[in-house]
Formats: structure tokens, sequence, C-alpha cells
């Protein structure tokens, strides 16, 4: 029974040293082995390590992959004192385990330092351009990459130096205006509209007019020159009647007027005319007169 | 006394089964295994037969019991008649179950070609379940065939016997687990072997009923089938004994030595080497890569769709990465994927609120360089690239995606005019917004493609939307003006053109007519003149004759003679249809005339 109780305790002690003297390192990691508290040693190369057992060295696990946050919406005021609500998206790493530990202690710590420090660099930063390099419509004259660059720049020299953090890049994740302005916005946005709806409006009005005005014109001219063209036309047919009947009566003039003249009186002696005679007159020569035979 | 042992033994069975139903049914659900399922169906089989046996049992006492306590000197021949009568109520029981048991390979088997092959979840806890349940039916068919041999009591220890054969569809079951775990699909192949198993009891069931019916004898439960299991069970135990069995040398006197037999300790140590072992096999999959794991070690970084074979899970492990899976993270908004079949474009104005999906619009509202606001929600396509690099360098791929999604496109937008980006600029601008993310993603060796940015939602804060319609409107309208200018022109034109026409023909046609007109008047004055030459006196005297008929007839004619009113024409005057002024005169000129 003895025995057997002492077969327990020797194993048990085997396989409390070999799960704590062995150490499986993976690759998203980095290791920090601490003796009593103090960092001895970096392991950054995943695989099996040894160490002294549990109470003597421990193990600090640390995220060696890339990694982001969002620092909260900072409102900050350019050089022409126009609002800009920006947040940054920071992508980091772990660099260097030891300090990282020292300055930071952990992945939330290291979050809350980070976003202080790009937070005021970015307003370093955007205090030094107006908000035409933010928002322009000419692409030449955007200024963001430059402003990021430098932050970022600027965040990963003091990270690396102070948290052992490294800095992979900071972008501006949000850039808007202040909740206040955005009514202003909408209204001008909205007037921008209104302006360009009356403007489509006045030029459909005008475009139209000069359409009819000018068909007016044009169909007034084509009238008028048919007009001429008849005329003249008239004008040719009546001169070759004028001329032949000029023509024919000139042969027989006295006739002409003759019947022409007593055509006229079956024209115009109609229904309404009362005729006064004299009965002198020739006609009624033989009315008091009877012919003597 | 043997009724009473026997209805212990079916309380047993039926303790048993429904706790087997319970832990079966629950992994069931839980890894979505045909097998276990079928197993379960099993166990409800086992169960029901077990329910049987006791009421045929129950029944029979029952009626014995009447059947002594009436006659109280029954003799021996109406005991034989009431258990004759049990074995029918018995047998009859059985045929009704075997055809309930009947109905359940097929409800499994239609299930099995209904469903199409999926992963099964938490498939280490469906081997954990299996083994529990194996256990209990080894202990339970170990204990009823002691009890059986104890009581010498050949039924039920024949119920051990085949309660140990129920044992094998848990086996197959943990090997449909397994299977599962390596990656090859054998669960629809155990559940179809269950499922025959079943069936083969419930012919078995139906087949004894009927010639215990016919019979009029007890009714037994033996089949080939039980028979090859029982060899099949045997030999198995037999090897792992010779193989194993000897080496352990258990202290003499153990208390379960009997339950504990040495080969079963072999057969179980054997079993879970081989299993532990076989634990390193790994099937990937056609658009699967493989990362090799040595204590977390990379050793070998891309390998191939195959078999492969690992050393167990402390030692190495190998990570699937899906390479062709199309990843997708959305700006701007979130779908949740077990709700939205499909998210559609939406309408400007609609205010985005659909079960399953939720606007963000911190994310999607964004300023453009003319200092307006635009609402774009976008999706991203992405896929890994470089199985190690997406896999180990990138804490939270899809956020970080997101995240650079979101600032890109912020960027792009910022240099941009509202209007072009809602109409010809879109393309382009979404374009210029993946190549930068491209170079982006490139930069910071996340290991991935970005394939493609699409847009998901692009349109005017939600206030100014009336705004941008009635722009659309201003130029409807002003094409609707043009269109109607130019129709009255076209109206207009034609129709002066005809006018033209029609007057100009008028003209011609007087003309024409003019001088045509002229010259058949000029032709009979030229002929009636030439008649009158011949004898020009008489003809003007006829012809002024003629007018004066023609003109004076029928008009009213004063004919005054100057001797009577002496050249004073002035009483004369009156309107045609007036009374003469002077009855007189009027008269005295009618009496004249």
């Amino acid at each position: 029974m003895r025995k057997t109780l002492a077969w327990f305790g020797v194993l048990t002690v085997i396989g409390y040293l070999f799960s704590t003297c062995l150490v499986q390192v993976n690759e998203d990691e980095l290791v920090l082995i601490t003796q009593f508290g103090s960092p001895v040693r970096v392991v950054d190369k995943a695989g099996l390590i040894g160490k002294l057992p549990d109470p003597v060295q421990t193990v600090v696990r640390l995220d060696r992959r890339l990694q982001a946050i969002d620092s909260d919406l900072g409102e900050y005021l350019t050089r022409d004192k126009k609002n800009l609500v920006i947040s940054a998206f920071i992508l980091w790493r772990i660099d260097d385990p030891l300090k990282f530990l020292q300055s930071v202690k952990d992945n939330q710590g290291a979050e809350q330092r980070l976003i202080d420090l790009s937070g005021s660099e970015l307003g370093a930063a955007i205090g030094n351009y107006t908000l035409s390099s933010f928002l322009t419509t000419n692409s030449d004259e955007t200024r963001i990459p430059e402003i990021v660059n430098s932050v970022t720049g600027k965040c990963r020299t003091q990270a690396k130096e102070e948290f052992g953090i490294q800095v992979v890049g900071i972008r501006l994740r949000r850039l808007g205006f202040p909740q206040q302005n955005l009514r202003a916005v909408h209204k001008r946005m909205r007037a921008e509209r209104e302006r360009m709806a009356k403007k489509y409006r006045a030029e459909g009005k005008e475009a139209a007019a000069k359409i009819r005005s000018q068909t007016d014109k044009e169909v007034r001219e084509l009238l008028a020159s048919t007009y001429r063209e008849a005329q003249i036309k008239r004008g040719h047919g009546e001169a070759e009647s004028v001329r032949i009947y000029a023509k024919a009566f000139q042969k027989d003039p006295d006739f002409y007027k003759l019947t022409r003249t007593l055509e006229s009186y079956g024209k115009f002696l109609d229904d309404k005319t009362t005729l006064i005679l004299s009965s002198q007159s020739p006609l009624f020569k033989y009315l008091e007169t009877p012919p003597d035979e | 006394m043997a009724l009473d042992r026997k209805i212990r033994a079916s309380l047993l069975s039926i303790g048993t089964d429904l706790v087997l139903i319970a832990i079966k049914g629950g992994l069931a659900l839980l890894t979505g295994s045909l097998a276990l399922a079928a197993d379960a169906f099993h166990s409800l089989s086992d169960l029901v037969v077990s329910i049987s046996v006791l009421m045929g049992i129950l029944l029979r006492r029952l009626q014995l019991h009447r059947l002594l306590g009436r006659g109280e000197t029954g003799t021996s021949a109406q005991q034989h008649a009431a258990e004759t009568h049990g074995h029918w109520i018995e047998s009859s029981i059985a045929a009704v179950v075997s055809l309930l048991i009947l109905y359940m390979p097929v409800e499994i088997i239609s299930e099995v070609r209904a469903s199409e092959a999926q992963e099964l979840d938490y498939a280490w806890a469906g081997i954990l379940g299996t083994l529990v349940c194996i256990a209990i039916i080894y202990f339970v068919s170990r204990f009823k065939i002691i009890v059986g041999r104890d009581t010498n009591s050949p039924a039920l220890e024949a119920d051990g016997y085949h309660s140990r054969v129920d044992m094998f569809t848990s086996v197959a079951v943990l090997f449909s687990l397994m299977g599962q775990i390596i990656g090859i699909g054998l669960d629809p192949i155990v559940a179809v072997i269950i499922a025959v198993l079943i069936g083969i009891t419930g012919v078995d069931l139906f087949v004894s009923s009927i010639v215990s019916l016919v019979k009029g004898t007890d009714l037994h439960q033996l089949s080939i089938w039980e028979a090859l299991f029982n060899g099949l069970n045997k030999f198995v135990g037999l090897v792992s004994h010779t193989l194993l069995g000897r080496r352990f040398s258990l202290p003499q006197g153990f208390q379960l030595t009997t339950l504990l037999h040495p080969r079963v300790i072999g057969f179980s140590v054997l079993a879970m080497v081989s299993v532990y072992l076989a634990s390193g096999l790994t099937v990937l999959k056609p658009w699967e890569y493989g990362v090799r794991l040595r204590f977390g070690e990379i050793v070998d970084k891309q390998l191939e769709a195959g078999l492969h074979y690992h050393l167990p899970v402390p030692f190495e492990s190998i990570v699937r990465i899906n390479m062709a899976q199309v990843r997708r993270v959305e700006v701007g908004f979130r779908t949740d994927p077990s709700v939205s079949a499909g998210v559609s474009m939406l309408l400007w104005e609609a205010r985005h609120e659909k079960a399953g999906y939720r606007k963000l619009e911190q994310e999607s509202i964004m300023l453009t360089g003319d200092q307006s606001i635009i609402d774009l929600s976008m999706i991203v396509h992405y896929r890994p690239r470089d199985a190690v690099s997406h896999w180990l360098n990138v804490k939270d791929i899809g956020e970080i995606v997101r995240g650079l999604t979101e600032a890109t496109a912020r960027e792009v937008l910022s240099a941009e005019r509202s209007d072009v980006v809602h109409s010809e600029a879109r393309t382009r601008v979404m374009e210029e917004i993946r190549d930068r993310l491209t170079e982006q993603v490139t930069q910071l060796a996340l290991g991935i493609q970005v394939l493609a940015v699409y847009v998901h939602d692009l349109h005017p804060p939600l206030d100014v939307v009336p705004a941008f319609r009635d722009v659309f409107s201003a130029k409807e309208d002003k094409a609707r003006l043009l269109s109607e200018a130019q129709a009255y022109r076209n109206e207009a034109l034609p129709r002066a053109s005809g006018q033209r026409t029609q007057r100009l023909a008028e003209a011609e046609a007087f003309a024409v007519e003019s001088r045509l007109h002229a010259e058949g008047d000029a032709q009979k004055f030229e002929q009636v003149a030439a008649a009158y030459a011949e004898a020009p006196a008489l003809t003007r005297y006829r012809l002024f004759l003629e007018t004066l008929e023609s003109g004076l007839a029928g008009r009213e004619k004063i004919i005054a003679d100057p001797q009577v009113n002496q050249g004073s024409y002035r009483l004369w005057l009156f309107a045609p249809d007036q009374q003469p002024t002077l009855q007189v005169n009027r008269q005295r000129s009618r009496g004249s005339r």
C-alpha cells in the first residue's frame, strides 16, 4: 500500500514538472519568462522551450499579431477655426514585450495609451492645416495622407520608445462635422439642390421659348415669301389677260365700246333701278308719234 | 418467482434505454449527426420492445391471478390454458410493436436522403457521450448476463447478449464521429447501417411473434443475426485478451473482477490507443490548405489537399485554412447571417429597418470634398492569399479590413464632389477605393486579396433626399419643356409649308384662269366684231334694243314728257316702295302714261 502511494507521489511530481517546465510557444505569441517577477528571457520563436518550474519562473504570453483599435471621436479645430470630428483607426502590434509589460502592462493599457497619444498628435497636426486640406474638390490639394503620415511617424517613434509598441499605421476612420453643424450642412445642401432645380427649370423654359419664337419667325417668313411669289404669279396672269383683251379690242374699238356699254347697262339696271325717261328720247320716237308709213 | 425476476430485468432494460435515448438524442441535437439520431432511434426501438415485453408479462400475471383467485384450486390444465392465452396477448403486442419498429428505419433513411453533407459541431462531445453510452451498455449487458447465469435464467442472459449487440451500433457511431474529425463523412452510411439493424430487429420480432401466435408457444427472440453478433463479440474479446489481457495482472480478489474482465480491459486499452493515434489523421478538402504545427511551431506551411497524418494532439496539429471561401465585410451596416437570406439594394428614402439588418450611420455618413454629406455603405469581398500570414499576423482580419475600407472611402470621398459621386463618378470612386485598399493590404502584409468593393447603398442624407429628387424632376421638366417646344416646331413648320404650296397653286391657277378667260373673251369678241362689221347699223340697233329689253323689262319706269312738267323733275323723286308725296302729281303722271 505504501509502495503504491510512493509511486503515486512520484508520478504526480513528474506530471507537474512536465506540465510546468515545458512551455509551448505558438506562432502568434511572444513569451516572456519572468523569474520571481523579474523578466529573464523573451522568446519570439515558436516551438517547445524549457524553463524552471512554476513558482520560480513564470510565463507571460503576449499576442504578437496585428491588432486594431478605434480611438473615440474627438473634436478638433483646424487652422481656419472650423470644427472637425475625427476618430483614428490605429493598427499596432507588440514590438518589445519587456517594455510593453513594464509600461502598459496589458492590451487594455496599451490601447488607452495609444488612443491618448494619437489624440494629442492628431490635435496638433490638424491645427496646422485648413479645412480645405481635408475637404477639397481638387484631389491635388488634399493633405490627408500627409497629415496621417506625420501623425503616424510621431506616434510610431513615441510608442516604440515608451511602450514597446510598433504603430503600423494610423488612418482617419471617422471624419465629419459636429452634430450641431450637420443641420446647417443639410440646409446648405438642400439650398444647392433647389438652386440647381430652379436653374434646370429656367433653362428649360428659356430653350423652349427660343424654339417657339424661332419657329414662329420661320413660319411667318415662309408665308410672306409665299405671298410674294403668289402675287407675282397672279400679276403675270393678269397682265397677260389685259394684253390679250387689249389686242382683241383694238381691232374694233367702237364695237367694243358699244357692246361693253350695253353689257354694263344690263349689269347695272337691276331690280332697284327706277328710270325716269324722257318721252323725247329717241327710244320713244314711235311711242308718241307712230311711224307713218 | 421467475416472473418477478423477469419484471425486474425488464425494468432495468427500460431504465437503461431511457438513459441512452436521453444521452444519444441530446448528442444528436448538439452535433447534428444522423448516425447518433439513428442510434437514438435504435434505443427507442429497444425501449418499445422492453415495454411490450413488460406489458405482456403483467397481463399474463393478471390473468393468472384472476384464474387462480377464482378457481382457488386451479388444475394444471387451467393454468396452462391461462398461460397459452397470455402468450397470445404477448405475441400480438409484439407483432404490433414490430410494425412500429419497422417504421423507424424508413424514417431514418428518408432523413438521410433529405439531408446534405454537413460539418458536425462538437464532434468531441459526441465521441465522449458515445463512449459513456458504450460503457453503460457494456456494464448493463454484463450485469444481465451475470445475473442471468447466477439465477439460472437463460432469457435474461440472452437479453444481456442482445444488449451487447446494441453496443456495436454505438461503436459504429463512434467511428463515424471520429471520421468526422479526420474529415471523412461516414455519418450517413453509419445511420443507414443502424437503420438496417433496427429493421432486422423489427423483422425478427415480427417473425417470432407470428411464429409464437401460430404455434402457441412462448415468444423467443432468436435469430441468425444475433448469433452472428454474439460470435463477433466473443471473437474480438478473445483476440484482445490474448494480445494484451495477460500483461495486465490485476490484484486477485478485486471486487469488480467479474465485471472488469482482463480481456475487456485489454480491449479497451487497445481501442483507446488506436483512437488516440487515429486522431492524427486529417483529410484536407480541395479548397483547404493545411498548416502543420509541432509544439506550436510551423513545420509545414502549405499542406495540399488529401489525407495527412500528424502526431496526436500535444505534439502536432494541423490547422485547416479555407482558401477558396470568399469572405465578406460589411461597412456602414450589419446583417445577421442567420436572418437575412439576401440583402437587396434599398430605396433612398427607406428608413432601412428590416429584421436582421442594422444600419450604422456613424460608419456610413461621410463627407465629400464640397463639404456635403453622403451616406455610403459598402461590402468588401476578400479571400485569404497567404495561409500563414493571414492566419498568424492578424488578430481580427475582418475588423481591420472594415476599418481600412472606411478610412480609405473617406479619404477618397474627401476629394470628390458629391453630385458626381452619385452619378458619373460612382464606378471610378469605388475602383479607387478598392485600389487604395489593395495597396494598403499589401503594404501591411495582411495575407489577403481584396476581390471587390461593392456599393451596398449610396444616397444623400435622408433630410436632403427630397431636394435631390426635385433636381431630378427639374431635369425632367426641362426635357419636357424642350420636347414640347420641339413638338410645336415640328407641327408649325410643315403646316406653313403646306399653306405655301396651297397658296402658290391658287395663284398659279388664277393666272392660268385669267389668261384663258381673256383668250376666250378675245376670240368671242373678234368673231362677234367680224359679224358686226358685216351690218354695223342694224346690229347696233338690235343690240341696243335687246339690251333695253332685258334691262328695262320689269323695272319701275317713269316716262316724263318735258312738255308736261316743263323740265321739273323734283316732284317725281320718291323711294320706290313709298307712297308718292303728292298724290295728285302721281295720279296725273299715271294718267299721262
